[in-house]
Parts: structure tokens; sequence; C-alpha cells
């Protein structure tokens, strides 16, 4: 009896596989957020408007006139060299404000770059679409070695963001590299201003990720550019940036 | 309301009359059928309004306050309607440098989301940003390969979620990219990222199995395809037995249509992602026949796991 019935309890399981409804059919449709498609939500916009109010007031400030408009390109644009010879400028006033060795080179990824720039008024709203992200400056000393492949991996991107160094690229590999007007020295250890995220490694700049010496300024990239920004403006002069050839195709 | 008179509002709102054409005529007749719709967005990177009319590409379009008035016009069609989102709504406009996460998720909440996910964006003001945004979510957050134990994220997350509409049961789990080279070591510090592929082919069979769920969906912040050999949405759905759908996200991919592709079991799962900034919907829909369960040896494909 009790063989038996343990022989219908493994029975049991052995056929009760679960039993699910079946989907008997399918659709897919993507819609486009678009007017023609509904109004905004009146419940979210009321919920939305103290904190516009706010936000508005503030970004609406005009910081600087540009004289030119500001894109970005490869292998070098107006924006990527504004943005780079920008922390390098402002890497080096650090630097000289803290008695430190003055950075020679400025590294920008370009993806890090998230907008463009207009001809005219520059409002703070404007910057926290160019530079959206939390990153803060930093500065770093290199071998020789290692900053041949920060430009091997600029060579092989086609173009980033440098100011303080002339690299020329062929077929996606450096073809001729000079640091400050000289050639680069494998024995010889160069500083370096960048952004935080790269200094640890985003975007694959594993280079960094063990220099000879890091200091982290934790000064935000953003408030930097308003800054500079402000101080031209005070000086009654407007923004500009050009390309200069610093990166070039062989 | 008769189920027929919901089929019939739902081919009105231009679900394009698939069932009509499959099974003309009968369909009307019969109240066994219920239909799941799916509701899902991704990268939605805090653009809470439309984007600006100076913007040359999207300019007017998109953001959270009109998505949400379309969801609001499916809803009240269809009640069986989920909103799913699968990552990064974190960062992108200045809502998110002045308002951190708080902003974004209660205008997230009051959509009145069903489940989210974490994507790298999410790590930005690091494990302790997060942590701060928590008490303004009003929707759980699933990762299922993310195991936040050594840090301050402990016990923050669910792995899975089931939901149940109309005696249909439906469960959900979620996967995260891989943070190395993605997003600051100091923003993520101890969280040990999982294989998402072996995570999936456990999530799928405890929700098929254990769980009884009849729809299983994966919420991906992956990416749908890369050239390199980098897991990816496409990949997870060929080693997959049990999901129905993934609702990716991470790559910005604008899809036109959802993707119809096959599993490791030559099953149809479905795949979409809709682009970024609120500027598509994806509606998924399933439809169940309540008359005929029927039996699925799941245990099988065990071994593959």
């Amino acid at each position: 009896m009790k063989k038996y019935m343990l022989f219908s309890l493994l029975l049991f399981f052995a056929f009760s596989c679960t039993t699910y409804f079946p989907v008997v059919d399918t659709a897919t449709t993507n819609i486009s957020v678009s007017e023609s498609v509904a109004g905004e939500n009146p419940e979210l916009l009321e919920l939305l408007k103290p904190y516009k109010q706010e936000l508005e007031a503030d970004m609406s400030r005009v910081l600087a006139i540009s004289d030119v408009e500001m894109i970005k390109n490869k292998p070098e644009s107006n924006m990527t060299n504004f943005m780079a010879d920008m922390l390098l400028e402002e890497g080096r006033e650090y630097c000289k404000k803290n008695n430190l060795e003055l950075p020679v080179v400025a590294y920008v990824n370009y993806g890090g770059i998230r907008s463009t720039l207009p001809k005219g008024e520059i409002n703070v709203q404007k910057v926290f679409e160019l530079m959206p992200f939390e990153n803060t400056m930093a500065l770093l000393k290199i071998s020789g070695e290692k900053f041949r492949k920060m430009a091997d991996i600029i060579a092989e991107r086609e173009g980033d963001g440098v100011a303080g160094m002339k690299l020329g690229i062929k077929n996606k590999t450096v073809s001729s590299l000079l640091v400050g007007g000289e050639k680069l020295e494998a024995g010889k250890s160069y500083w370096i201003v960048t952004n935080d995220y790269v200094a640890n490694g985003g975007d694959n700049m594993v280079m960094f990720t063990d220099p000879e010496s890091f200091i982290s300024t934790e000064t935000s990239i953003r408030d930097i550019i308003i800054r500079h920004m402000e101080n031209k403006t005070k000086r009654g002069q407007h923004i500009s940036a050009q390309t200069d050839g610093r990166i070039f195709y062989e | 309301m008769s189920n027929r008179r919901k089929f019939i509002q739902q081919l009105a709102w231009g679900s394009a009359g698939f069932l009509a054409a499959q099974y003309p005529g009968s369909i009307y007749a019969k109240d066994n059928f219920v239909q799941i719709r799916i509701l899902h967005t991704n990268d939605m990177h805090c653009h809470i309004e439309p984007f600006p009319e100076s913007d040359s590409q999207n300019g007017g379009k998109g953001g959270m306050t009109r998505l949400s008035g379309i969801i609001e016009k499916i809803r009240m069609e269809n009640p069986n309607t989920f909103l799913f989102d699968a990552g990064d709504m974190f960062q992108g406009t200045p809502y998110f440098n002045y308002y951190k996460g708080e902003l974004v998720l209660k205008i997230m909440s009051k959509m009145g989301y069903d489940a989210g996910t974490i994507g790298n964006h999410e790590f930005d003001n690091g494990l302790e940003g997060i942590k701060e945004a928590l008490p303004f979510v009003g929707f759980p957050i699933l990762s299922g390969n993310y195991d936040f134990s050594d840090t301050i994220l402990n016990g923050s997350f669910l792995t899975h979620k089931t939901f149940v509409k109309e005696g249909i049961k439906i469960g959900l789990y979620a996967l995260g990219i891989e943070l190395d080279g993605l997003v600051a070591k100091k923003n993520f510090q101890e969280t040990r990222y999982l294989n998402p592929v072996k995570t999936a082919q456990k999530m799928e069979l405890f929700l098929k199995e254990e769980k009884k769920c009849d729809l299983v969906i994966c919420l991906s912040h992956l990416g749908l395809e890369y050239q390199e050999k980098k897991v990816s949405d496409r990949i997870l759905a060929s080693e997959t037995r049990c999901t129905d759908l993934i609702i990716g996200g991470h790559t910005h991919t604008f899809l036109n249509d959802a993707i119809r592709t096959k599993n490791a079991d030559g099953k149809p799962v479905i795949i979409n992602q809709v682009g970024f900034g609120a500027l598509l919907l994806g509606q998924i829909d399933f439809v169940f026949d309540r008359d005929k369960k029927i039996k699925m040896a799941v245990s099988s494909s065990r071994k593959n796991g």
C-alpha cells in the first residue's frame, strides 16, 4: 500500500508541470511623443511649477558673449579647443595659486562635451547643457610612456579635446607628436590637467589610473567654465575659439 | 466594462486591428481574451519637459509631462496597462544638477510607474546620490545583477517582482550594465557586478517555475547590440528560454518597431528600446486566452543555466 502511494506521488510530480495561460497574439507600436498625440499632463505641470520658476531665474543669467558658434568635431574643432584651452588656462591658474608645477597639456574627452555654444549671448543654461556632469578638475603626472599611450588612444579615436600638444594621425595611429613644442621623451614625466572621470580610467583611459602623482582639485568643471566666462566679461572681452591644426590627419 | 468593449476601444486606439485580422469575426464574441499592455521608457535623462524649440532635431517633442498625457490616455482605454522604465532616469538636464534625483523621481512616481531599474547614470552622484534619492521613489526599483550587499544601498532594491492582472501573472526582473570602465570606481565602490546572462537564466526560471508567471519580462540597461563581443539584449535574447520581452536601454536606440527574434529554444522573444529623452513610448500588447491553460515543461531547459 505504502509503495503504491509513493508511486502515485512520484507519478503526480512527474506529470504536474505547471500550466500557463498562453499568449495567442502580440502587437507592438512605438509611439512618438509629440503634441499631436496628447497634451502635457496638467498635474505634472503643477508639481513642476515651483522647481521650474527657481531654475529659470538662475539659468537665464548671461555670462559672456561669444564671437563664434562653437561646434565639436574631429580631429579638432573650435568647441573641443575652447574646452581644452580653458582647462589648461584654469589648471595653470590653480597651480600658480597653490604653488604647484604647471600642467603642460590639457585633455578633454570628446564624449564629455555634450552640446554646442551659440554665437552671441551665453547664459548659465548653455553651460549646463555643454557640461551637465558633476565632474571636477584633476591634475596628474604621468610618464612619457603613458603619455604616448594617451596619444595612441586619441589617434585611434581620430581626435579629442587637447591643448598644449600637436598630434598628427595616419590610419588611426600617431604619425607625429609634439608636447609643448618639443618631442616626447619616454623617460620624462608630464603634468596633465583633465577631469576626474577620465583620471579615474573612464572612457577606457586606463593609462591615467596609476599616475606618478595625482591632485584632485574637487572644483566642478562647470563652475570653472562659468567663472572663466564671467572673468572674460569683467575684463570687457568676448570669448572665441578656432581650429589651429593641433590635431591633424596626414 | 466587458472585454468585448475593451477590445473595440483598444483597436480604436490604433493597435492595428491585429486580432481582427487573425481571427476574423469570432474574436469579438469571446470574453476569454485578456490583453495586457506594457508601456515602457528608457534613458529619459531628466527630460521632464519637451525639448526646447531651439533644438534642431527634437524641438517641441518628448518630455515626461507630455509623455504622461499620452500614458493617461492609454490607461483610460485599457486598465490592464503597466508602465516600466529601463534606467538612466538621472542626468541630462539642469533639473538634475539642481534637484538631483528628487524631482525626476517625484515626477515618475506621479506618472504611476510600476517598476524601474538602475542605469549607469544613476551612479553619477555616487551611491550616496542614489541613497538620498530613494525617499522620493514611489515605485519599486529592481536590480538582479548588482550586488549592493557591501554598500550603503544593501537591501534597497528588489531582484524581481510579480504582478497579477485579470488572472494573468507577470514576472519582472532587471539587469544592469558592467560599471567598470563606465562609471568611476568611487561612484560605485563595493558594488559587485554579476554575470547578466547567468542572472537572467536564474531569474527567468525562478519566475516561470516557482512563481508560475504566464509572462516574463526583463528590464535591461545592457544596450541593444555591440560590434565587439559585449553582452547585449540581442545576446541575452538568444541565451534565455522563458523571457518573453526584453525592455532595453543604454544605447539610446530609436526603433521604429520592436524586434521579434528567437530565444535559445527557438521560441519568440521581443526586444524593444525607445531612444532617449522621453521622445518615444514603447507599447507591447500580449493577448492571453484564459480558456485554455497549456502545460509547459520548463525544467527540461535547466541544464543550460
